[in-house]
């Protein structure tokens, strides 16, 4: 079956033959390696029942059901996806420096780049990935801490280069051969420093169960634990000074909808309903350090801010190395995998990547590539 | 241009008619012979931002060609080289690319010295919660995120009232190790400074047989029903640096700091620090990780000659602050050195001419 390739007929009308070529050239589709955040057992792949694929259009809000990550993703492109599962779920309590998470996905990311595709059934035909695509990385909330730990160890003379833990200690896995050659990694949402969902649940004084649903869950279990935003368990301490591909993060500043919007008022400065945006966007300093939707910090007074910023999480601001801003949207944790919201507002950032403004996560992505 | 536009959609028919959608390492078919006959060139001689689409002759003497039957491709930076309206974001990652080839991936610059990436890990981890309605809010913090054996510890806290002043409060807190095992309550007491408080532990008990690892403070309060928790981490003192260094320049014209550090148990380490110009003018730092045995080793830093010359600052060089860890779960990280070791004096010219001349050597490569 054959997909309209709008894209490229935008570009090719415009190009003289000779050009054509180059830009054809260039019009190698693009592959989205897909990895997704905590409570999902990605392991399963039993017919229809593939938790990891479904992941991606799952909602835990009403209004957003029949939205597709996936969908506005790829739009009227030819380009492909693959899944990457593993297991995130409290039952298995695995954290990201784990191989049964860190080492399950890089392998994955390995057989998807040779071209063997990802063992999922896609409900879109012809949309596995080939060996010559141009990969990129996206995750969301948890996988977005996975794919720090694994590109800030995929270069050697890092921490934990090419190492993943075991339940006897440490398990080789190749990070290296994973990242090398990815383009680009783009992280919506993600717990890059922890959440202070996680803070609560471990502290003790996460009281509002209608709150802690489907994203964490009630104990404090080791992968919980993990996602707290004290510094000792933030991943950026267990990665070398470089990443292995850059990183392009796209944050969430919308609470969520209905009577669980309460949960905002339960963390620091701007989030998604669940995320501080401070870890989202990987910014120097706590994870739970308040900002603004334009990833600044103020002084305020009543709660009111004012005055010029004490602390800017632009492109020199951030507290991994390699990692960029792209995007300030007005959405929620929930809409941010599921493309629930499809027009949301956006906040102008220092250093920000403005094509596809005014789209979705997903839709920025299609947009800018 | 209608000939031009008709061939540029038939072209992209063409492609998109071959395009597999399978596994098949085969996707598309050259639109002319042209094309077909040109050798591919070797990637090294292709600069970081070459447009190749500026000319016919640059577009086929120059990249990559993808043949069904040479089953050879562009590298995916090059297809993103080779776009002509490239978006916002493909302009981003060529530069970001070309930032990361500028120096070997173990050398790091720092542009100014608040984005030392050792000190930024060494940095305190300043914890502000904020009621509900944001005005008031409680300031967390330890003295140090990393301690050994043996060491003082200090946790600090503070409670800002609805003005943002700092106000009297009576705190109480609890340790516990590794999220499960309670060491002891933490009192605290009030400082001289501006209504901070603080809990002192010397963790005698911890001396003669240590948990190694995460410990965290739970703190309250009786102003607000405000709490959280701070971490700090307990590390084996199991590498030290002894104070010997020696330094040379290498064939590619790159500064070598070797660093001899004392190792009292074996595993994997992981080593970085960062140089300074004698005027405090960041440079850059470097990274390294080793298996080692107990015993006197020398750890070995590379500073590349781009990344001083990039810098502009002439010698002697110092080697400002060292992190020394021990890898694994958690990780044991020592707490922060700052050896400040001078090195000779080295004119800036001397690192400009190496990069220039190995910059060169690349491209006859």
């Amino acid at each position: 079956m054959l997909k309209t390739t709008i894209k490229a007929v935008k570009r090719g009308v415009v190009l003289s033959a000779a050009l054509l070529f180059a830009s054809t050239n260039a019009l190698a589709d693009n592959c989205y390696i897909m990895v997704h955040g905590h409570g999902t057992d990605g392991t399963i792949k039993s017919g229809s029942n593939q938790p990891a694929l479904d992941y991606w259009s799952s909602f835990n809000f009403s209004q957003y059901s029949g939205s597709s990550f996936l969908a506005e993703l790829l739009g009227n492109t030819s380009n492909n996806y693959a899944i990457v599962g593993y297991n995130s779920t409290d039952e298995a309590g695995y954290p990201y420096w784990r191989d049964e998470t860190a080492g399950a996905i890089a392998r994955q990311i390995i057989s998807i780049r040779q071209g063997n595709g990802d063992g999922f059934n896609h409900p879109e035909a012809n949309t596995q990935c080939a060996a010559n695509d141009n990969f990129w990385v996206v995750s969301h909330s948890q996988g977005a801490q996975q794919m720090m730990f694994i590109a800030g160890n995929a270069i050697a003379g890092s921490p934990n280069y090419n190492t993943a833990y075991g339940s006897s200690g440490g398990v080789s896995v190749n990070y290296d051969g994973a990242i090398s050659g990815i383009l680009g990694i783009f992280t919506l949402g993600g717990a890059i420093t922890g959440t202070e969902g996680s803070d609560r649940v471990c502290n003790g004084n996460w009281l509002d169960a209608l709150i802690n649903f489907a994203f964490l869950g009630q104990d404090c279990n080791p992968s919980v634990q993990w996602l707290q935003t004290n510094d000792s368990y933030a991943v950026r301490n267990y990665i070398g000074s470089n990443l292995g591909a850059p990183i392009y993060t796209m944050g969430g500043y919308r609470g969520f909808p209905g009577l669980e919007a309460a949960s905002s008022a339960l963390l620091a400065g701007e989030d998604d309903g669940y995320i501080n945006l401070a870890s989202q966007m990987s910014c120097a300093g706590s994870g739970k350090r308040s900002i603004d939707s334009d990833l600044n910090s103020y002084r305020s007074f009543l709660g009111i801010s004012y005055g010029s910023p004490t602390f800017r999480c632009n492109n020199s601001g951030k507290g991994t190395p390699r990692t960029y801003n792209m995007a300030s949207v007005y959405t929620d944790h929930d809409a941010e995998r599921n493309a629930g919201i499809s027009s949301p507002s956006y906040t102008s950032i220092d250093g920000g990547i403005t094509c596809g403004n005014g789209r979705n996560m997903a839709g920025r992505i299609n947009s800018c590539l | 241009m209608l000939g031009s536009l008709i061939i540029a959609i038939a072209g992209v028919t063409l492609y998109h008619l071959k395009s597999t959608k399978s596994a098949q390492v085969v996707r598309y078919t050259p639109l002319t012979n042209q094309a077909i006959t040109q050798p591919k060139a070797p990637s090294s001689t292709l600069a970081p931002q070459q447009n190749v689409a500026l000319s016919i002759s640059a577009i086929t003497s120059a990249k990559a060609i993808p043949t069904a039957h040479t089953e050879t491709f562009a590298s995916p930076l090059e297809r993103i080289q080779a776009i002509q309206n490239k978006s916002q974001l493909q302009q981003a990652l060529l530069r970001d690319h070309e930032e990361f080839d500028r120096y070997p991936n173990y050398n790091k610059r720092i542009e100014t010295p608040e984005q030392d990436p050792i000190t930024q890990k060494y940095a305190i981890d300043e914890r502000i919660s904020e009621s509900e309605d944001s005005y008031e809010s409680m300031r967390l913090w330890t003295e140090q995120k990393y301690y050994l054996p043996g060491q003082k510890i200090r946790i600090f806290a503070q409670i800002f009232d609805e003005n943002r002043e700092p106000t009297r409060a009576n705190f109480g807190g609890q340790l516990i190790f590794n999220e499960n095992k309670e060491i002891q309550t933490l009192v605290f007491t009030p400082t001289e400074n501006d209504q901070i408080y603080r809990s002192e532990l010397t963790l005698d008990i911890l001396s003669e047989k240590p948990d190694y690892g995460i410990y965290k403070a739970l703190v309250i309060n009786d102003k607000n029903d405000l709490a959280d928790s701070v971490t700090f981490t307990l590390s084996e003192p199991s590498i030290r640096l002894t104070g010997e260094y020696t330094e040379q320049i290498n064939e590619n014209g790159s500064l070598i700091i070797d660093t001899e550090v004392q190792v009292s148990a074996a595993g994997r380490f992981y080593a970085q620090a960062s140089l300074y110009g004698s005027t405090a003018e960041s440079i850059g730092s470097a990274q390294t990780a080793n298996e080692l045995k107990p015993g006197k080793h020398w750890l070995r830093f590379t500073y590349d000659a781009q990344l001083i010359a990039d810098a502009g600052a002439a010698g002697p060089y110092i080697v400002k602050h060292v992190e020394l860890a021990k890898t694994g779960i958690p990780i044991s990280r020592l707490p922060l050195e700052n050896p400040n070791f001078i090195t000779d004096s080295y004119p800036l010219e001397q690192f400009s001419r190496a990069a220039a001349s190995t910059t060169q050597s690349d491209k006859l490569n």
